[in-house]
């Protein structure tokens, strides 16, 4: 256990984890994955591409390092589906976790998925062309409390 | 003790007003009053110097002990809280700013203040403000809880100085100044961000300061965006002060009562259970009927004589999705703690408890809610808050040698009220028939 003074002296970062599954019998998905930190001003030019539209034929595991104060945005693409030939072609968003926190099934919905088929509901599994995105647009922490109904978060935003 | 155990942010943003108009800087502190109300002795008041003043410069040794990591005396009503997995003010307190006990350190430099933590390192010295206040109003109370003290009800003020209990009543009220008043609505309502106004009495309906300070509020900018808290005895109906509530923000309101059943009526002398029950009911209509946000909890103070129908409260918030809370484990009278119970007793409790918890629970929820008033974990809560009670009663050392105590101070009361509390709980007839008391 830290005193303050520790805590003062040690760099927090904070752990993602993601893992991707493909379904498909014939064609995999093809897929694209970007993460982005400290977005400030919905600024996206500096993101990290995790994935560049490629085939995802396995499961594929991230491990990422977010600074315990920057905001993020992941963002997983499905491209080029063509339904006729594969409709099942999707991806499953297995796990997203901030530390030990699991977005993916309780917080859905804090994530959206801009499709080809206009489908809005929250999801943690891309069957049509488009992109699914969850941000987090300020500290994960801060972010966590909201989310989780911890009630009153005083002087944020100050 | 760690510093994640002892670091407590309360001091950055909270701070209170006793009933003789002294400043203290927890509601939580644990409460040094003595039998002759001289206590609190060495804290200034409201006319001595001015909150902000207090706030900044005076609680910075609070401040600065808690970021040394040291234990506080003060604190150990909390610290006891979380030995029985209670949620504890300090908890509380610490999720306002976003740190939790469970990622301290993480949530701990996430926190909106971490950097008014750092600039508190020196010295303790804050510029931040209160924002989050407890304000006691003054004893002026019609109820005489068998708990309560002179301090914070006049009625028992003058039933105990008739009985000789004690010799003077307690000084008048800050409210009853009406400058003091005055010049403390001023600093609320320049108070940038002010979020959250706990009220205390006496009987803070009924109390006319609890009306003066609410309608300086209304119509001003901080009614849009303050919380009002208080805490009623049920005894009473006003419908000005219910509208009143009704233009702010957001009310906490807390009921008190002890148990659901006439045993009720000789705990909070001279209440009816009928009549609180129909209060109640009042409460949660009026509640339902108004745009604003309310949160409503039973308030209990948990005692040796209220533990063994404590269940008929949970089931009665559970059954109506409404929070349980209580300040603390009851430490003053020393007679009057749960843990003054011999083992046969606190069997009988424990027995009753466990039996209400298994009637609920469908599987024991292991990760602890902090945020007790969340309507979507209301339930939770409840079971949660039983639990507690149930640890402490299985682990509490025992101090059954305060029975006598106990007994003679029953007594006097009974004298006086002409009552007797085996009438309303005839399951301590033989421990205090053993313990000589004698109709």
């Amino acid at each position: 256990m830290k005193n303050f003074s520790e805590i003062l002296d040690t760099t927090y970062n904070i752990t993602v984890n993601l893992r991707l599954e493909p379904e498909y019998i014939h064609e995999p998905p093809i897929v694209c994955v970007t993460w982005a930190t400290d977005i400030r001003d919905k600024m996206y030019e500096d993101k990290q591409i995790l994935m560049d539209a490629e085939p995802l034929r396995e499961p594929k595991d991230w491990t990422l390092e977010l600074p315990i104060l920057d905001s993020c945005c992941l963002r997983i693409s499905l491209m080029g589906k063509i339904d006729h030939l594969d409709p099942t072609t999707g991806i499953e968003i297995k796990h997203l976790t901030f530390d030990d926190f699991n977005i993916l099934p309780q917080y859905t919905q804090y994530s959206t998925y801009k499709n080809d088929r206009n489908y809005v509901k929250p999801v943690g599994h891309l069957g049509f062309n488009g992109t699914w995105e969850v941000l987090v647009p300020m500290p994960f922490y801060q972010w966590r409390h909201e989310i989780t109904g911890s009630g009153w978060l005083l002087y944020q935003n100050t | 003790m760690s510093f994640e155990r002892t670091f407590c942010s309360s001091p950055w943003y909270h701070m209170r007003i006793t009933p003789t108009g002294h400043f203290q800087f927890c509601r939580n502190q644990t409460k040094t009053i003595e039998k002759n109300f001289k206590e609190i002795a060495n804290s200034p008041t409201i006319m001595d110097i001015s909150p902000i003043d207090f706030f900044q410069n005076t609680m910075s040794g609070y401040r600065k002990k808690i970021l040394d990591g040291e234990v506080l005396d003060e604190c150990k009503d909390c610290y006891l809280q979380e030995e029985y997995k209670q949620v504890s003010g300090r908890q509380r307190q610490l999720l306002k700013t976003g740190v939790s006990l469970n990622a301290f350190e993480k949530t701990l430099v996430s926190s909106p203040i971490f950097e008014k933590f750092k600039q508190s390192m020196d010295k303790g010295y804050t510029d931040l403000l209160p924002i989050d206040w407890q304000i006691d109003l003054g004893n002026q109370c019609n109820g005489r809880c068998v708990y309560c003290t002179p301090y914070y009800s006049s009625s028992l003020a003058n039933e105990f100085k008739k009985i000789g209990l004690i010799k003077e009543v307690p000084p008048k009220a800050w409210t009853e100044n009406e400058e003091a008043v005055d010049r403390f609505v001023d600093i609320l309502k320049n108070t940038p961000k002010l979020c959250y106004l706990h009220f205390l009495g006496g009987e803070t309906v009924t109390m006319p300061s609890f009306k003066k300070i609410l309608k300086a509020l209304v119509n001003t900018e901080v009614c849009n965006n303050v919380s009002i808290g208080l805490t009623t005895n049920l005894t009473v109906w006003d419908q000005e002060v219910a509208d009143l509530l009704s233009e702010f923000k957001e009310i906490n309101l807390g009921l008190s009562i002890e148990c659901f059943t006439e045993l009720n009526d000789y705990l909070r002398y001279p209440s009816k259970i009928n009549e609180v029950r129909a209060t109640i009911e009042r409460w949660l209509i009026h509640s339902s009927e108004n745009k604003n946000s309310w949160l409503i909890s039973l308030r209990v103070t948990a005692t040796c004589l209220s533990i063994l129908h404590l269940d008929t409260v949970y089931e009665y918030a559970y059954e109506n999705s409404i929070g349980v809370e209580s300040c603390n484990f009851l430490t003053e009278p020393k007679f009057m703690r749960i843990s003054v119970l011999p083992p046969e007793i606190r069997k009988m409790a424990i027995n009753r408890l466990s039996f209400w918890i298994a009637s609920k629970e469908i599987f024991k929820n292991d990760e602890q809610i902090v945020n007790v008033r969340n309507p979507g974990t209301i339930k939770q809560a409840v079971l949660q808050d039983a639990h507690s009670y149930l640890n402490y009663l299985e682990n509490q050392p025992d101090e059954s040698s305060e029975l006598n105590n106990l007994i003679i101070y029953l007594k006097k009361l009974e004298i006086s009220r002409n009552n007797s509390i085996l009438d309303y709980l005839p399951e301590y007839e033989k421990l205090f028939r053993d313990t000589g008391y004698n109709l």
